[in-house]
């Protein structure tokens, strides 16, 4: 007979663990099993020395001397304790100032960078274009280089970056201010030409 | 610290002196103390069998559960949770003193659990001695059966109560128990076999 099953429910039934459905069942069963009777009274009397085996009480001076000796830890535990409260108190304190302190350390850059920073981007292309016609101002031999080097220049790249981003040089203010009276008649016939006027 | 102890404390609930206590009253903690130490005592001294350890355990197992009172949430019962304490304490300590004593010493005590009685049964009293081989037996059981059947069968507790300190589900505690009483009876045997005689020749 299989009586693992029947086992386990003699453990149970000794820790008042097993229903009353199953006890049914195991007292029927232990009624026709002489191995499972036998095993059932071998953990009985295991259950009841473990219900008889008492510990000595410790007397009542043991308990005193238990209460002395952990009231001394418990009072030199806690200063550690309050230390630690303090500790962790001040950083709390800490910690909440500096979000605040961040938020004043950014307004200031953001406001002392408002102040320093010029009105234009100093790379802004025609703010540059207009500092160097200041700087010309009235000066003939300065405007005659100016107009020979740095919009001889400019035209050129204008011109290679036309050819390659297929930029529509007739809408560059650049070209028609710089093209003589000549070339601009050129332009207009062959404006006209293509358009058949 | 008993002698200090405010007297009407000892008509408060567990969860009214736990509150005191988590605000830092130390007598009301003392009362906790006091209505359990026997209980805590008792159930490490199962473990650890030598009353010196045992000590150490308890008053370790209460400084913990004082320095630890502010994380209870009071989910169970104060008795409930400063019995895990202990028992944790207890385990922990069987852990590292069997780290002392060496792995093939602990080794050799499980292999004997299961093949052999612990010595023979016609040089010793019977009937006096049968206790003194129980407590031998149990302490020889691996720590997860041991520890179910101190709480269980020593103490009395219900499977549930056994669940709720070790951190296991009933039917663990169920089937621990289980196992833990087959490997004692295979252990115990010849002595059962002679307390039968004996009473029988009563």
């Amino acid at each position: 007979m299989n009586c693992k099953k029947y086992e386990k429910w003699i453990s149970d039934s000794l820790d008042g663990a097993l229903s009353l459905q199953k006890k049914k069942i195991l007292e029927d069963h232990l009624a026709q099993c002489p191995e499972c009777r036998a095993y059932q009274e071998r953990l009985g009397r295991i259950q009841a020395e473990a219900v008889r085996l008492k510990i000595t009480k410790p007397s009542p001076q043991y308990w005193n001397e238990f209460s002395t000796s952990l009231e001394r830890k418990l009072v030199t535990s806690e200063p550690a304790k309050d230390a630690a409260r303090r500790f962790r108190l001040r950083w709390k304190w800490t910690w909440a100032g500096l979000p605040v302190l961040l938020a004043l350390a950014l307004s200031f850059v953001f406001f002392r960078s408002r102040v320093q920073a010029p009105e234009h981007d100093v790379f802004w292309f025609e703010v540059c274009l207009n500092r160097l016609y200041l700087e010309i101002g009235d000066d003939a031999a300065l405007e005659d280089n100016f107009n020979r080097v740095i919009l001889g220049s400019l035209r050129e790249g204008l011109y290679s970056e036309a050819l390659e981003e297929r930029v529509l040089l007739p809408e560059d203010p650049f070209l028609w201010e710089n093209l003589s009276d000549e070339e601009l008649q050129f332009v207009e016939q062959e404006i006209k030409r293509e358009m058949k006027l | 610290m008993s002698n200090k102890m405010k007297p009407f404390m000892k008509d408060w609930a567990d969860e009214k002196l736990v509150e005191q206590a988590k605000q830092g009253d130390r007598e009301a903690y003392s009362e906790l103390v006091r209505r359990y130490r026997q209980r805590i005592y008792q159930t490490i001294y199962r473990f650890t069998q030598n009353h010196s350890d045992t000590d150490d355990l308890a008053q370790e197992t209460f400084l913990q559960g004082y320095k630890a009172l502010k994380h209870f949430r009071q989910k169970s019962g104060f008795y409930t949770w400063v019995f895990r304490v202990a028992v944790n304490q207890a385990l922990n300590f069987l852990k590292k003193r069997k780290k002392e004593t060496g792995r093939e010493e602990y080794e050799e005590n499980l292999l004997g659990l299961e093949q052999s009685p612990i010595s023979s049964p016609e040089s010793v009293s019977v009937t006096r001695e049968f206790g003194e081989r129980l407590n031998e037996a149990v302490d020889s059981l691996p720590l997860p059966y041991r520890s179910s059947f101190i709480l269980v069968a020593f103490q009395g507790m219900t499977h549930g109560e056994a669940a709720r300190i070790l951190g296991c589900s009933e039917n663990t505690v169920s089937w621990r128990m289980h196992r833990a009483r087959k490997m004692l009876q295979a252990r115990l045997r010849p002595y059962l076999k002679e307390v039968r005689d004996e009473l029988q020749k009563v």
